[in-house]
């Protein structure tokens, strides 16, 4: 019978192939992980509703009358009471309405898809002012959140992610400073409260505590909410989440109690 | 020699950590652009029998140039355009998984039924659904990739989500030729003239639930969703007329000359980083003429003028945030043809290094052919493995 070696080494080599891949995937997998995280906190919801906006992807607590002003993908602004039942909604219609934020006497809203800031009365929702803020990122991956950071004076813009670019702004809209992200896969919203910027990550289901000046991450809180994407503090500083797919508004305790 | 080459790449892409600019966007007035593109490429390791000796398998090749246009006019009209300009080239017979022309439709989203016209996915199969690209394998199953039925075509879907789009419906009529609609027979369809017909419902809990394979968020409670689908299409040809060439696909089940029926069942569930998928599909085909080479050369007593195909498969994978790492591992098992003694059965695990999540991640996949159907699909080689690099931009 004729032996053809040429064949057999290359069966003897394809075993010895599969074990050099199998511990160099082990090597790798000890290289690829990080461990690294900043100290967190787990914290428990302590009540939800269920909200009838449709897909919410923010939310802002109105400090003077307690009702929670909401965006809806669908681009429309609905105010709610306290737990999450529509009380009105603004006639004009946005695109992609993604965040929101109050300041005196206004309502302003980004739409991520045009990249516009929508200006509304607070009274009577009409818009007052609209804003166009450039911005070159995926049509999805564009200003998921606004906020106004008081110890900065400034609007902040957050973009969601590849990169999450933090942007600041001037009451015009017009950009003064911007900065990378590098503390989370994605930010969903942001809001300043109390002396720190809180962050909000959908896909690390996370709240991000940031210095307000340098935005460096403090601390980070776990959470055990399915897509959360708005994030607001009421004046106890209880915490209210939005979660987005399965449209609920989750309430935890203030985080100065957890720590 | 290769296992030190993958150890080196794995190696030096574990360093590049820079994160990239993802698509493109310009918004103007009401409307706004998108620009994005894919570039993948892989080398590919066949191990053959022994008795084999034709090595060109073993290759560094390209998967995708994908180029995409996607563009909205506010919340109302969207259109899209993506083509592959490596398997554009093809123009005889169109890889199912890689067409040239990926996606050309328009649709209007302003009433409570979706309405998309043109070439797009199809609402069938929620293996077939779920984006390549977002999962750490190179290729689909066998029963999903385009070889059993098709995955795209060129027609027009309705589709509605209702109960917070825990509950999705789509309904459709389409040419019934897939990815060979264009070169096909010069651009027109084939002599029957008829169509396919696609109907397909799925419902998740308790929350809403995208094609995702993989459960990249960890979901911090159970998520589940299932679905039904069938596909209905009677192209008996007029006459003398024939199908035209290569729209049977590999096993000629694909486009066949008389009525098609299939229907099929998934579902998938996410936790905690874990998540699962299973799928069945059963194919009933009446071909028209009893000489077709579907049957064999059966009797009409055996064949009872019914032939039988389909099969099932199951899924699992693992997404480890801390090493930005996927792993998953599947198994199907498939028969071409109930007439015909065998089946096949295959395992396939896959591993994903996340660069930059998705859009820039390095990808192995191994393959093992566990059973062979010898009647209907011998095979020349045993194990396959490739290691390649995707990049979204």
């Amino acid at each position: 019978m004729k032996i053809n070696y040429k064949k057999i080494t290359r069966n003897c080599n394809s075993g010895l192939l599969k074990k050099k891949i199998f511990f160099a995937s082990l090597i790798f997998l000890f290289c690829a992980y990080t461990g690294k995280e900043v100290s967190f906190t787990k914290i428990k919801y302590v009540a939800k509703n269920s909200v009838n906006v449709p897909e919410p992807s923010d939310i802002a607590f109105d400090k003077e009358t307690r009702h929670l002003f909401i965006p809806s993908d669908n681009g429309i602004l609905f105010e709610c009471d306290s737990l999450g039942k529509i009380l009105r909604k603004a006639e004009t219609l946005g695109w992609d309405f993604e965040g929101v934020e109050i300041k005196d006497s206004a309502v302003f809203v980004s739409d991520e898809s045009s990249r516009k800031i929508y200006k509304y009365n607070k009274k009577d929702l009409t818009i007052e002012t609209v804003y166009s803020v450039p911005y070159c990122g995926g049509r999805n991956e564009g200003f998921e959140s606004i906020t106004y950071n008081d110890s900065k004076k400034c609007f902040v813009l957050i973009s969601e992610k590849n990169p999450v670019s933090i942007i600041e702004l001037n009451e015009n809209f017009q950009i003064i400073n911007q900065q990378i992200f590098e503390g989370s896969r994605d930010i969903s919203s942001a809001r300043w409260f109390n002396g720190y910027m809180y962050l909000l990550s959908d896909e690390d289901r996370c709240i991000l505590q940031c210095d307000p000046h340098t935005y460096k991450v403090k601390h980070v809180f776990k959470i055990d909410v399915i897509n959360p994407e708005g994030i607001s503090f009421d004046n106890s500083g209880n915490v209210i989440i939005a979660a987005d797919d399965i449209q609920h508004l989750y309430y935890f305790n203030p985080l100065s109690s957890t720590l | 020699m290769i296992a030190k080459k993958i150890i080196l790449s794995l190696l030096f892409c574990s360093f590049i950590n820079y994160e990239i600019e993802a698509q493109t966007a310009i918004a103007v007035g009401n409307k706004s652009i998108e620009l994005s593109g894919i570039v993948a490429g892989f080398y590919n390791y066949r191990i053959l029998k022994p008795e084999e000796d034709n090595f060109k398998n073993n290759k560094l090749a390209l998967r995708n140039i994908i180029f995409c246009v996607n563009g909205r006019v506010e919340n109302k009209w969207e259109y899209e355009f993506q083509a592959d300009f490596l398997n554009m080239s093809n123009s005889t017979m169109a890889d199912p998984e890689n067409p040239g022309i990926v996606t050309a439709f328009i649709a209007y989203k302003a009433l409570p039924v979706k309405i998309k016209f043109g070439y797009d996915k199809l609402p069938y199969s929620q293996g077939a659904l779920a984006s390549i690209y977002e999962t750490p394998y190179w290729s689909r199953t066998q029963i999903t990739r385009g070889d059993f039925f098709s995955r795209r075509d060129v027609g027009i879907t309705l589709s509605s989500s209702l109960w917070r789009q825990r509950l999705n419906i789509y309904a459709g009529a389409y040419t019934g030729l897939g990815e060979t609609v264009f070169t096909a027979n010069g651009g027109d369809v084939d002599p029957s003239g008829s169509l396919e017909y696609i109907g397909r419902i799925d419902a998740a809990f308790p929350s809403r639930y995208r094609y995702d394979e993989i459960d990249y968020k960890h979901s911090p409670i159970p998520l589940i969703r299932i679905g039904a689908n069938t596909r209905y299409t009677d192209k008996t040809q007029p006459g003398d007329n024939t199908l035209p060439l290569n729209v049977a696909g590999i096993y000629g089940l694909k486009v066949i000359n008389g009525k098609k029926l299939i229907y099929g069942f998934d579902i998938s569930i996410a936790y905690q980083g874990f998540s699962a998928q299973a799928e069945s599909q059963l194919l009933k085909l009446n071909p028209a003429k009893s000489d077709d080479l579907l049957y064999h050369n059966t009797t009409e007593d055996v064949s009872e003028k019914v032939i039988y195909a389909g099969g099932f498969q199951g899924q699992v994978n693992y997404f480890w945030k801390s090493a930005k790492s996927l792993f998953s591992a599947r198994y199907e098992n498939y028969n071409t043809n109930d007439l015909v003694s065998g089946s096949a059965e295959r395992v396939s695990a896959a591993y994903a290094y996340q660069i930059n999540g998705f859009k820039n991640s390095i990808k192995i996949q191994y393959f093992k052919i566990l059973a062979e159907d010898e009647n209907s699909e011998p095979l020349k080689w045993t194990d396959q493995i490739r290691i390649g690099w995707q990049y979204m931009f």
